[in-house]
């Protein structure tokens, strides 16, 4: 049936009126970023806080050798991360391969590999979630594909709820939603309760994710690369 | 018509009730912050409200949105007008090996085997869903499909239909179906999906998954087919997060599900890593005459499976029971609407309306009216069957029948329990005993008859 | 307020025994009038009452249920206050009666009538504790054997009165109630279905004595009355010694 017809074939119901919303209660706190750490938390990632970009870097990739990786999938990470990268993955022995989407190679390359490191473009905290959005040398298949998925967030790319991020999809200066052709919302590793209801991690997505926010206004003590909350890792990890 | 009776299976039985008994104690963490849910019920009912009020416009402006980004919007009056679509479209496509998420829809209108008759290979690749197609068997529970097979028999499964034999432990079998569906996923022509919610003003699709497989069928293969029925869509984004928000707060307790993917264009064409081609096939199948009729409510189901979780009726008889793709009070009255749908056991009367499911439905619908209101259209075309009811009429609202009657009640009931099985008329006293009750004890008048009128006339 | 006020009127209530009641259950309508004069209501018994239609209703007949209910109204059409002890025949009172007559041409013109009427029908507990606003009954007592309350369906969530028995039951001196468990879970009557779906009907049954047995109880205390005789007769089938009583029968001092 064409559009038309089809529409045409559809009632109106004007007796159906919207009624009044109560407001949501609570609201953002003052540490946007450790709202997101504790949330995904609680939706089952590793979380870990760094004061600088270089710390986090650092952090992410000693948790990657811990975990027997030695090829490590990455993308586009942005002009903070990116000019660190080589250096940091030489110190810990780790050896780099680029996988961003949109690259033809990208998901041969990316298949094989153990562990992939992304910088999520933005995130929200009230729900934790991490948000990949679809771009040319984004991060998506790299936070699907390996195992481990190993993602750093910037505190300012962090938004407090959901109505958040659909006005900032709206609005410049970042592409504005007919530029974004897709985005994913991750709040934590893959599972299923399929089987008996028992839990089981690293179904098709990684079994286990880490993420490592940096940049905060600090006190005097930062808890330098210290795990705020995190459960023990378990997941399907292969070495490669 | 023949009557919904308990699951004969006691493994099954018990596999249900502890299945539901955590489903039910993560729904009651979901509502634990009551200011949270009154907001979040208020923001998702006038999202449906503001879009079922008047579909025609918001639909046109998804469609316009999607088109406008390079994807197609196909329009299906019915099942079969759906099947020939995702048909045609694999068909253009040259697709033969198709990756599917899980989609009640597509299961409604019957997809999978006018795929395969066709010569399409699908592969189910939500883990429940790939146990049941490996099986041959329908869904029993519309969260967790194969919850009423036990570790051993997935095992079993798994050895004889994927020629691999694993221990038959969850992580293990898991592992296998991981492997074997990663195949797949990265040699499939196209994915399937189901939608979840639709943004109309943003023009996005969204489709969520705990295991990840929707985003590799959304996101992996050069063409994506998306299904959708045609109440699903809502006015904006911001609707589409709080409903999402509502949903699984109401079916695990939870934020959000682990992966939410919002589709607004198929992402291959601007080199951004995906689909080149994004279909999107909205179904009707009755629901356009169910908006424009007195049940339009049951179109507001977010399909959060709170109901069958809570209904002491589905918690016996089990999903396969109840004939049809969606069990339970939801199921009950959706089954009874939509079209190809007719079920074998008589829904509408499967039910003691206790009304726990309209309690714990996140959009508290009225699931008990809907089904007496079902109930009543059905006596209103049978009029044949009115002629005991009326004759109960005559006697409930006659002071004196109702007396002649309750006199003639002791002896009417010693003649039943002397008459021999094999001669006793039938009637509800048969079925009284046969749910294991004693007859009533009679005693030969009403108790008004014995009463002064008045207190200070003793 | 916990007692009445002397100079005031001693309140009246018609009693509404409802068919059930009358037909089978004598003692719940017993209960009732020994617990409303308890309080000092002064209680009376239209003559010409039998049925609101509620299980006509429950099985899609509407015309036959609209006929019923407007006996009801020409048999409650004097006086004041109406007390029930069913709250789901209370509860389709409120919900459908007016409907049910405006839906049938030669009764329409009750409608009116139905409403004002109904506006003042109470279910017993609603009415000792809201309207009365009385918690310690006179004459009530716990049993003296181990106990538990089925919070009946119909009372509970169709009449939407979650609290009124419980504050009632939670008042009574002597042995405390014991905690059901599932307590929210139906009993298996649900009108009709009791016999449209037997075997189904008999499982709750059955979980629901389980449940009352497995909290230690020798008496099942229920709030609506198609419970009291699905249970009830369901317990003598069983041998299963279970004591099933009416909350009226315990707010009334009855049952030891």
């Amino acid at each position: 049936m064409t559009r038309r017809e089809f529409l045409a074939r559809l009632p109106q119901r004007p007796d159906l009126a919207p009624g009044p919303i109560p407001p949501r209660p609570g609201g953002p706190p003052p540490d946007l970023a450790a709202a997101l750490l504790e949330a995904l938390a609680a939706g089952g990632c590793g979380v870990r806080r760094a004061s600088t970009a270089g710390e986090a870097l650092d952090a992410a990739l000693v948790l990657a050798r811990e975990a027997g990786v030695t090829r490590l999938g990455h993308h586009d990470l942005g002009p903070e991360l990116t000019p660190l990268l080589p250096a940091a993955a030489k110190r810990v022995g780790i050896e780099l391969v680029e996988a961003g989407d949109g690259d033809e190679q990208a998901v041969a390359l990316a298949e094989p590999l153990a562990a992939g490191l992304t910088r999520p473009e933005l995130a929200v905290a009230q729900l934790g979630a991490l948000v990949h959005l679809a771009r040319p040398g984004g991060g998506r298949l790299l936070s699907l594909m390996p195992p481990l998925h190993l993602a750093l967030v910037h505190a300012g790319d962090i938004l407090w709820s959901l109505d958040d991020l659909a006005a900032r999809l709206d609005a410049p200066p970042d592409p504005p939603v007919d530029a974004w052709p897709a985005l994913t919302l991750i709040s934590g590793p893959s599972k299923t309760g399929d089987i008996e209801a028992v839990m089981v991690r690293g179904v098709h997505g990684p079994g286990r994710v880490e993420v490592v926010a940096w940049g905060w206004t600090a006190p005097a003590n930062p808890l330098k690369d210290q795990a705020l909350t995190g459960l023990a890792p378990r997941g399907n990890l292969a070495p490669s | 018509m023949t009557r919904l009776t308990p699951c004969a299976d006691d493994r099954q039985r018990q596999a249900l009730e502890g299945f539901t008994a955590r489903l039910r104690a993560m729904h009651a963490q979901g509502l634990a912050d009551p200011g949270l849910w009154d907001h979040l019920r208020a923001r998702a009912r006038n999202a449906k409200l503001t879009y079922l009020a008047n579909p025609a416009p918001w639909l046109d402006l998804l469609a316009e949105r999607l088109e406008g980004r390079g994807a197609r919007v196909h329009f299906a009056v019915d099942a079969a007008e759906a099947r020939d679509m995702v048909l045609g479209i694999l068909q253009q496509a040259g697709a033969r090996k198709v990756v599917k998420g899980k989609s009640m829809t597509c299961e409604e209108i019957a997809l999978n085997p006018a795929l395969e008759a066709a010569g399409v290979q699908v592969s189910e690749t939500d883990l429940g869903e790939f146990i049941i197609q490996l099986a041959g068997e329908p869904p029993f529970h519309i969260l967790g499909p194969a919850m009423h097979r036990d570790r051993g028999q997935v095992a079993d499964l798994f050895a004889e239909k994927l020629g691999q034999r694993v221990p038959a432990e969850p992580e293990a079998l898991t592992k296998l179906a991981r492997a074997t569906l990663r195949r797949r996923f990265l040699e499939a022509d196209a994915g399937i999906s189901g939608v979840n919610f639709a943004a109309c003003r943003e023009g996005a699709l969204a489709i969520v998954t705990n295991e990840g497989n929707g985003r590799f069928v959304t996101s992996l293969p050069p063409l994506h087919i998306a299904v959708m029925g045609l109440e699903k869509p809502l006015p904006t984004l911001a609707d589409l997060g709080a409903t999402l928000e509502l949903l699984t707060r109401a079916a695990i307790g939870a934020p959000l599900s682990t992966y939410s993917s919002w589709l607004a264009a198929p992402a291959g064409l601007s080199g951004a890593g995906g689909p080149r081609q994004l279909h999107l096939v909205v179904v009707d199948n009755g629901r356009s005459r169910i908006l424009g009729g007195k049940f339009w409510e049951i179109l507001l189901c977010l399909r959060c499976s709170s109901c069958l979780n809570f209904c002491p009726v589905y918690g016996l008889a089990g999903g396969h029971a109840y004939g049809s793709v969606y069990p339970g009070p939801m199921g009950s009255v959706l089954s009874c609407l939509l079209e190809d749908l007719a079920p074998g056991p008589d829904l509408a009367q499967a039910s003691t309306l206790c009304g726990l499911c309209r309690q714990e439905c996140p959009l508290g619908i009225d699931l008990p009216g809907l089904l007496l209101g079902l109930r009543q259209a059905g006596t209103e075309a049978a009029p044949a069957a009115n002629l005991l009811p009326g004759l109960a009429a005559q006697v409930l609202s006659r002071r004196g029948l109702f007396d002649v009657v309750c006199r003639l009640a002791p002896a009417g009931i010693k003649v039943l329990e002397k008459l021999p099985e094999a001669l006793r008329p039938p009637g509800p006293w048969r079925e009284w005993r046969a749910g294991g009750r004693a007859l009533p004890n009679a005693p030969g008048h009403p108790w008004l008859a014995r009463q002064p009128r008045e207190d200070g006339h003793d | 307020m916990n007692h009445l006020q002397p100079i005031t009127p001693p309140p009246r209530a018609s009693l509404f025994v409802t068919c059930l009641a009358d037909a089978l259950l004598h003692p719940v309508a017993q209960a009732c009038r020994k617990v409303l004069r308890a309080q000092g209501v002064t209680v009376d018994l239209p003559p010409d009452q039998v049925c609101c239609g509620n299980s006509l209703h429950k099985t899609g007949q509407a015309g036959a249920a609209a006929r019923v209910g407007a006996a009801w109204v020409r048999a409650f059409a004097q006086g004041g206050d109406i007390v029930s002890p069913s709250g789901s025949c209370v509860a389709h009172l409120r919900r459908n009666l007016a409907e049910l007559l405006s839906g049938q041409p030669e009764l329409a013109r009750l409608a009116p009538q139905a409403a004002t009427l109904v506006g003042r029908t109470y279910e017993l507990t609603e009415y000792l504790q809201r309207r009365l606003g009385l918690t310690r009954l006179a004459g009530a007592k716990a049993p003296t054997r181990p106990w538990v309350y089925h919070p009946s369906c119909g009372l509970h969530r169709s009449l939407g009165e979650d609290q009124a028995p419980y504050a009632l039951l939670e008042a009574l001196p002597g042995r405390p109630r014991l905690e059901l468990p599932r307590a929210e879970r139906c009993c298996g009557f649900g009108g009709p279905f009791s016999v449209s779906h037997p075997e189904l009907s008999g499982a709750l049954l059955g979980d629901k004595l389980a449940a009352a047995a497995a909290a230690g109880a020798q008496v099942l205390v229920v709030g609506d009355l198609g419970c009291l005789l699905h249970l009830s007769t369901g317990a003598q089938a069983r041998e299963s010694g279970m004591q099933v009583v009416h909350i009226s029968q315990v707010l009334a001092g009855e049952v030891v």
